[in-house]
C-alpha cells in the first residue's frame, strides 16, 4: 500500500509546482488507475513514489515506510516501470539482473530461479546475449517490466507502460496486472490510453496541473455513463447551434455535433431529434450514448477533446 | 553478487579504464626500464659473492657461507658446494644468505684446504665461481672476517664494510670496537694498528652479531682519504684469518664510488614515473568519474539503480568506493611494477617512505579529480555540459596547473627571488588537486618551482607533514561530502 500524503512537488521556484497538495492511496489488491494530460503530474507522482526524486513537502509512505526517511525499506516494496526504460547500454540482462538482484539480498538459487521466470516471462529468453542497446524499445519495455519485479514489490507503478508495446504486449501487461492485483498486490497505472485504464482500473484518479481533480470509484465507474447525443446532420448549418443549445451543451467536431450536460431528462432525448426534424434538418445518425472516461475527463479538467 | 562488486567489476572492466591502467602501469615501466638501462652511475655490484667461515666440533667442521650483494645484503637461493677430500657437500642459501653445512673433518698440522664453488642463475644462465679456502691448524673458529668495499645504500660511499664472526659452536660475536681512522697509503708509519688505535676516527661498537654492515658516517670533505679499520675487542685487536698480525691488524681501504642512491633513485623516479602519473591518473579519475557517474546520472541511467533498496548516499559512496579502487589500483601497480624494475638495475628498492609519499599523492590527486567530477555531475543537468566540465577541470586544475601560478606571477610583476612569489607558488600548489604533488615534493626536496627550483625551507611557507597530509585528506573529503550532499538533498 502506498500514501500519498499531501504531497508537493515544485521543481523551480520560477514555475508552479509540478504536483501541488496530493493525497491519494494505492491499496492492496487494487488497480489504481492515474490519468491526466502531459505535464499534469503523473509522472512527477510516481517517481516521488519510487524514491527517484524527493518530495518538496508532504509525505509518501510505502507499506508504512517513508519512502525519503526510510528509503531502504521502502523500496524494497516498489517496482517502478517508466515510461522509457533507461539502462546501461553495454550491459546484457543476466548481468544487469544479477546486479539488481544483489540489492535484494537473495541467495544464488534465489537469484538464478527468479531471473530465468521472469525474463521467459516477459518472453526475452531468446535475446539473452543481446547488450541492451540493441534492445528495441519494446524489448526495453519488458525488460523493465522483469527488473523491476526481480525483488518481487508488493506495489508496482506502471508509468505510461502500454505505450510502445505491440498489441500481444498490451495484453501482456494487462493480464500481468491482474493477477498482480488477483495476488493482493497494490498496483497504479499511468496512462494515456484513457480506455485501458477505464478496462482495468478499480479506481481512478484524475490529476490536472499537479493537484487531484477526482477520484472515481469502480462503481463511478460503471455510472460514469451521463448521456450525451452524437448527432451526424445532411445538412448542418449555424443555426442547429441555437436550436439545440436548449437542451444541453453543443459542441462540433469534424462533422459531428455532441450535445452533453443535458438538460432535459433521459427520456425527453427523442423530442431533440423532432425538433430537429421541425427545423427541417435530415438526421444521418442520432445515438444517445453513456459519456466514455475520456469525454468525462475532458469534462472534469476543463478542457476539450 | 553484492552491488558493491559489481560496481567494482564493472569499472574495472570499462574499455576506458582498462586501456588507462595499461597505458599507466605499461608508460610508468618503460620510463623506469629506461632509467635503469640507461643510467650510467651504476657501479653496484649486483652479482651476488660469498664469504666462508668455519668452526670445529669434535670431528666435524661447519663450513658457515654468506651470499651478500654489493649492499652486503643477503642474497638467497645461491648454491654452494663446498669440496673436502674429493666429497662434495652442497647447500643453497637461505632469506638471511646463509648455506652451512657440517661434515666430517680430520685437520692436519699444516692446515687443510676446502674448494669452495659457489653459482646461481642470471637471465637463465648459471653462473660459477671457484676458490679455495684455507683451514688453519690449530684454529677452531674462524672468527671474525672484515669484507671492504660494501655499498652504502643512503649515500654516495662505499666507504662500508661487512663483518662476519664465526665462533665456536657458530656462537654471536662478543663486544667488538671497529677503530675506523683515514690513513696517509704512502705513510707506513700508519699502517699500524697502534696508529689506528691513538686515532681513533670512528669507534663503532657492535655485538652478538654473526654478520653486519658498518658505514662510518663521513662526509663529503672525507673523500680524498684512505680508512683503515681495526677490530678491538677488550683493547686486543681480533686476528682474523686474514690478519698479517697484530702490528697491522686488519687494513682495508675503503673506497669511494658515486653509485645510485636512494635519493638519485628517487629523483628518477620522480621526473619519469611521476610525470606519467601526474598526466595519466587526473584524466583515469575524471573521465571514468564522468562515465561511471556523471553520465549514468545526467542520461538517467543511475535511475534504474536508485529505485532499488538503495539510498541516495549509499549509491554515491559505492560507485566512489569503486572508482577508487580502479585509481588506487592503477597507482600501486604502476608504483611497485616500477620499483621491481629499478631493483632490477640498482639492487636497491625505492625507500618505504618515497614508496608511500608517492602513492599517496598520486591516490589524493587521482580521488580529489574523481570527486570534483562528481560534483559537477550533480550541478549540471546535460550530458554535454559535463562531459565540457571534466575537460575543463582536467585541462585548468592539472594540465595547466604548473604553468598557470607562473603566468599569474609574471602578469603580476612578482619577482622569482621574492618571499611572495614561493608564498604564491605554495598557495597554488594548495588551490588545485593538480599541485599536490609539487606540494610533496617541495617537502621532500626543500625546494619550489616547476621552471627553475627555488632552495626554501618549505615549513616557514606552510609546507609541513601535517599541513600536506591535511591538505590531500581535505582535497579528497570536501568534494565528495559535497556530491555527497548535493546527491542525498537534490534530485
Amino acid at each position: 500500500m502506498i500514501t500519498i500524503d499531501s504531497v508537493t512537488k515544485v521543481y523551480s521556484s520560477k514555475s508552479p509546482p509540478a504536483v501541488e497538495n496530493l493525497s491519494l492511496e494505492m491499496k492492496n489488491g487494487e488497480i489504481l488507475g492515474l490519468v491526466g494530460l502531459n505535464g499534469a503530474g503523473k509522472t512527477t507522482t510516481i517517481r516521488m513514489s519510487s524514491g527517484i526524486i524527493l518530495p518538496t513537502s508532504g509525505s509518501i509512505s510505502v507499506d508504512g515506510h517513508d519512502v525519503v526517511k526510510e528509503k531502504v525499506e521502502a523500496a524494497k516494496s516498489i517496482g517502478w516501470i517508466p515510461e522509457f526504460p533507461n539502462f546501461e547500454p553495454n550491459a546484457k540482462p543476466l548481468f544487469l539482473m544479477r546486479y539488481y538482484a544483489g540489492f535484494y539480498g537473495l541467495n544464488k538459487e534465489e537469484t538464478e530461479d527468479r531471473i530465468e521466470r521472469l525474463l521467459d516471462m516477459v518472453g526475452l529468453k531468446s535475446h539473452l546475449n543481446k547488450k541492451l542497446r540493441n534492445y528495441s524499445q519494446g524489448m526495453k519495455k519488458r525488460f523493465a517490466i522483469a527488473e523491476s519485479l526481480i525483488g518481487d514489490p508488493q506495489n508496482v507503478l506502471f508509468d505510461e507502460t502500454l505505450n510502445g508495446l505491440d498489441p500481444e504486449g498490451v495484453l501482456f501487461v494487462r493480464n500481468l496486472m491482474l493477477e498482480m492485483r488477483k495476488n493482493g498486490k497494490a498496483v497504479l497505472l499511468s496512462s494515456h490510453i484513457l480506455s485501458e485504464v477505464e478496462d482495468v482500473a478499480d479506481r481512478v484518479a484524475i490529476i490536472n496541473r499537479g493537484k487531484l481533480v477526482k477520484l472515481l470509484t469502480r462503481g463511478e465507474l460503471r455510472t460514469l455513463g451521463r448521456i450525451v447525443v452524437h448527432i451526424s446532420l445532411a445538412n448542418p448549418d449555424e443555426g442547429v447551434r441555437g436550436l439545440l443549445k436548449e437542451f444541453g451543451d453543443v459542441q462540433k467536431e469534424r462533422d459531428e455535433i455532441v450535445v452533453t450536460d443535458l438538460t432535459i431528462g433521459q427520456e425527453k432525448i427523442p423530442d431533440i431529434a423532432a425538433a430537429l426534424v421541425r427545423g427541417g434538418y435530415r438526421i444521418m445518425r442520432f445515438d444517445p450514448v453513456g459519456e466514455s472516461l475520456e469525454e468525462y475527463f475532458f469534462g472534469v479538467i476543463g478542457g476539450k477533446r | 553478487m553484492k552491488p558493491i562488486f559489481y560496481e567494482i567489476k564493472r569499472i574495472l572492466s570499462s574499455k576506458f579504464v582498462i586501456v588507462m591502467i595499461v597505458a599507466i602501469i605499461g608508460l610508468s615501466s618503460l620510463l623506469a626500464y629506461e632509467s635503469g638501462s640507461t643510467f650510467t652511475q651504476v657501479s653496484v655490484p649486483n652479482t651476488p659473492k660469498i664469504t666462508v667461515g668455519f668452526f670445529l666440533q669434535g670431528n666435524n667442521i661447519t663450513m658457515v657461507g654468506y651470499s651478500f650483494n654489493g649492499y652486503g645484503s643477503p642474497e638467497k637461493n645461491i648454491h654452494v658446494d663446498y669440496t673436502y677430500n674429493n666429497i662434495t657437500y652442497s647447500s643453497t642459501t637461505s632469506d638471511t644468505g646463509f648455506a652451512n653445512v657440517t661434515f666430517p673433518f680430520n685437520p692436519t698440522k699444516y692446515g687443510s684446504t676446502i674448494t669452495v664453488n659457489y653459482s646461481y642463475r642470471a637471465f637463465r644462465v648459471s653462473i660459477s665461481s671457484v676458490f679455495t679456502y684455507y683451514v688453519p691448524a690449530n684454529v677452531t673458529s674462524s672468527g671474525l672476517q672484515i669484507i671492504p668495499d660494501i655499498y652504502n645504500p643512503s649515500n654516495d660511499t662505499k666507504l662500508g664494510f661487512l663483518a662476519l664472526y664465526v665462533g665456536g659452536n657458530s656462537k654471536g660475536a662478543p663486544n667488538i670496537n671497529f677503530i675506523i681512522t683515514p690513513i696517509n697509503a704512502s705513510n707506513k708509519s700508519q699502517f699500524k694498528t697502534s696508529y689506528l688505535l691513538e686515532h681513533p676516527e670512528f669507534n663503532i661498537s657492535k655485538s652478538g652479531f654473526v654478520v653486519t654492515t658498518i658505514f662510518p658516517d663521513v662526509t663529503y670533505a672525507d673523500h680524498n682519504y684512505s680508512y683503515a679499520v681495526a677490530a678491538v675487542q677488550n683493547g686486543s685487536v681480533i686476528q682474523s684469518a686474514f690478519a698479517k698480525g697484530p702490528e697491522i691488524g686488519f687494513v682495508g681501504t675503503l673506497t669511494l664510488y658515486s653509485p645510485v642512491t636512494e635519493s638519485k633513485l628517487e629523483g628518477l623516479v620522480n621526473s619519469g614515473t611521476s610525470e606519467i602519473l601526474g598526466f595519466f591518473i587526473p584524466i583515469l579519475a575524471v573521465f571514468s568519474g564522468y562515465l561511471t557517474y556523471g553520465k549514468d546520472r545526467t542520461t538517467g541511467v543511475i535511475e534504474s539503480v536508485l529505485k532499488r533498496p538503495i539510498t541516495r548516499g549509499g549509491l554515491i559512496s559505492s560507485r566512489f568506493l569503486a572508482t577508487s579502487v580502479a585509481i588506487v589500483s592503477a597507482v600501486i601497480i604502476s608504483m611497485a611494477i616500477a620499483d621491481l624494475i629499478i631493483y632490477h638495475y640498482f639492487s636497491m628498492f625505492l625507500s618505504t617512505s618515497f614508496f608511500l609519499y608517492f602513492i599517496w599523492t598520486y591516490i589524493v590527486e587521482g580521488l580529489a579529480f574523481l570527486a570534483l567530477v562528481y560534483v559537477f555531475s550533480h550541478l549540471v543537468s546535460s550530458q554535454g555540459a559535463l562531459l565540457g566540465a571534466a575537460i575543463a577541470v582536467f585541462v585548468v586544475m592539472d594540465l595547466f596547473w604548473s604553468i598557470i601560478p607562473l603566468a599569474v606571477l609574471a602578469a603580476l610583476g612578482v619577482s622569482s627571488s621574492s618571499n611572495l612569489y614561493v608564498q604564491a607558488t605554495v598557495a597554488f600548489y594548495y588551490a588545485s588537486p593538480g599541485g599536490y604533488s609539487s606540494l610533496v615534493n617541495a617537502l621532500r626536496t626543500n625546494s619550489i618551482g616547476s621552471l627553475f627550483s627555488i632552495s626554501v625551507n618549505p615549513a616557514l611557507f606552510g609546507v609541513t607533514p601535517a599541513l600536506v597530509i591535511t591538505a590531500g585528506v581535505l582535497w579528497i573529503a570536501i568534494p565528495f561530502l559535497i556530491a555527497y550532499n548535493l546527491a542525498v538533498r537534490r534530485d
